[in-house]
């Protein structure tokens, strides 16, 4: 090393103007730029972006949209799962007048026949 | 993912179907065929002798069956009748009718043209009183009436009277005995019955949502009333001919066309006994006993 740290040289000058930079994170590094200190610290710079936008906030209506368009069929299908259950599952406890009608209907369908 | 998506969709799909598909239940249709109707088999007249006439209803009770449904009221609701004719009363046991009844002649009347007595009878209990219009050449009961003593109509019926005709598989007014079966008896021993009731069954029913039941049902010859205990539940029971009582774990009902007064205070009685304070797990093993490692289950209303 000549004493300066490359990536001073590297944040301070990146190749080519803003453009060319962008197109460079977009197409990948040259071939060559791992050969080159300051390729290397561009690796890591785009490396730090890649994870810079996996960390994206989760927040946002853009993020919102962007999950919900992937993932809308799971919070309905567990809303329809649990609508079904609250519908068709009552809770065994529950006993109603309706309840007791039957029960009577169904004594006086069962009673104990016997000689008159 | 998009297979995942589709077998979550088709569970989805089978599980709404499912929960809402109602199992069809058939109701009967009114019996319209054409049969022969009734030639040369005229009961002779009984006069005015009102427990005659009831001995000839009950034997012609369903010996004869109606060209058009019978049409019938009820503050509950009741069993299909079986063979076609009234639902109302449920059975007739001539030995507890005498004993639990007045029998009264009304008079006679005609019904579209035909005529026919009219027998009343008046319970010496706190129990509905029975008015029978029958038919005076065949003997078939074509309308009837029970109320209470405050008036209040409990049930009542009227069949097709010209339309009366022989039927091919005719099934007797069923007579449930008094007192029933062994653990009818034991009950009858241990807690007696409701005033004029007799038990004449003990069992364990599945109510609604698969709700365990211990069931007694109580008999006056007429008229049928079902004692209920169950698991308390959070919501209580209200309707027309029942009353509820909550005790501890159980919650007891008694369903039954009695006056309120009368259940209250018969299902006060029970519940200060000391069996009302057990739970229903208790009770059942008490009155319902295990055959051969089961529980029995006296039939259930699912």
């Amino acid at each position: 090393m000549n004493g300066r740290d490359p990536r001073d040289a590297a944040m301070a000058r990146p190749p080519g103007d803003g453009a060319a930079f962008e197109r460079w994170l977009a197409e990948g590094m040259a071939p060559d730029a791992h050969d080159h200190a300051a390729g290397r610290l561009l690796a890591d710079a785009w490396r730090d972006r890649r994870r810079a936008l996996d960390r994206e906030p989760a927040f946002g209506a853009v993020a919102t949209a962007r999950r919900w368009r992937v993932w809308w069929w799971a919070p309905v299908t567990l809303m329809a799962v649990a609508v079904v259950a609250v519908v068709a599952w009552p809770s065994p406890a529950f006993v109603d007048g309706d309840a007791l009608a039957r029960a009577y209907i169904d004594a006086m369908g069962t009673l104990p026949a016997g000689s008159p | 993912m998009t297979r995942v998506r589709t077998i979550v969709a088709l569970v989805g799909a089978l599980v709404l179907a499912l929960a809402f598909a109602q199992p069809t239940r058939t109701v009967p249709e009114a019996r319209t065929r054409s049969l022969p109707p009734i030639a040369g088999e005229a009961v002779a007249d009984l006069a005015d002798d009102a427990g005659a006439w009831l001995r000839r209803m009950v034997a012609s009770e369903r010996a004869f069956d109606f060209g058009v449904a019978p049409v019938e009221r009820s503050a509950l609701p009741a069993a299909e009748a079986r063979g076609g004719g009234f639902a109302w009363p449920a059975g007739a046991t001539l030995e507890a009718v005498r004993v639990n009844f007045d029998v009264h002649w009304v008079g006679r009347e005609r019904v579209d043209g035909r005529p026919v007595v009219v027998i009343e009878l008046v319970p010496r209990h706190e129990a509905p009183a029975w008015r029978f219009w029958i038919d005076v050449a065949t003997g078939a009961r074509v309308a009837y009436r029970a109320t209470l003593g405050d008036g209040r109509v409990v049930a009542e019926g009227r069949g097709d009277a010209t339309a009366l005709v022989r039927a091919t598989a005719a099934e007797p007014l069923p007579a449930p005995r008094a007192p029933g079966d062994e653990r009818a008896a034991a009950w009858r021993e241990a807690f007696g019955g409701l005033d004029g009731f007799e038990p004449v069954a003990v069992g364990r029913v599945l109510l609604a949502s698969g709700v365990p039941a211990l069931r007694v049902t109580l008999w006056d010859g007429l008229t049928g009333v079902v004692l209920l205990a169950y698991p308390a539940t959070r919501a209580s029971a209200r309707g027309d001919m029942m009353s509820t009582r909550s005790t501890g774990d159980l919650t007891l009902a008694l369903v039954g066309p009695v006056p309120e007064a009368t259940a209250d205070a018969y299902l006060e009685a029970l519940s200060e006994r000391r069996w009302a304070r057990a739970d229903l797990a208790t009770l059942l093993r008490r009155w319902v006993p295990a055959v051969d490692g089961r529980a029995e289950d006296a039939g259930g209303t699912d």
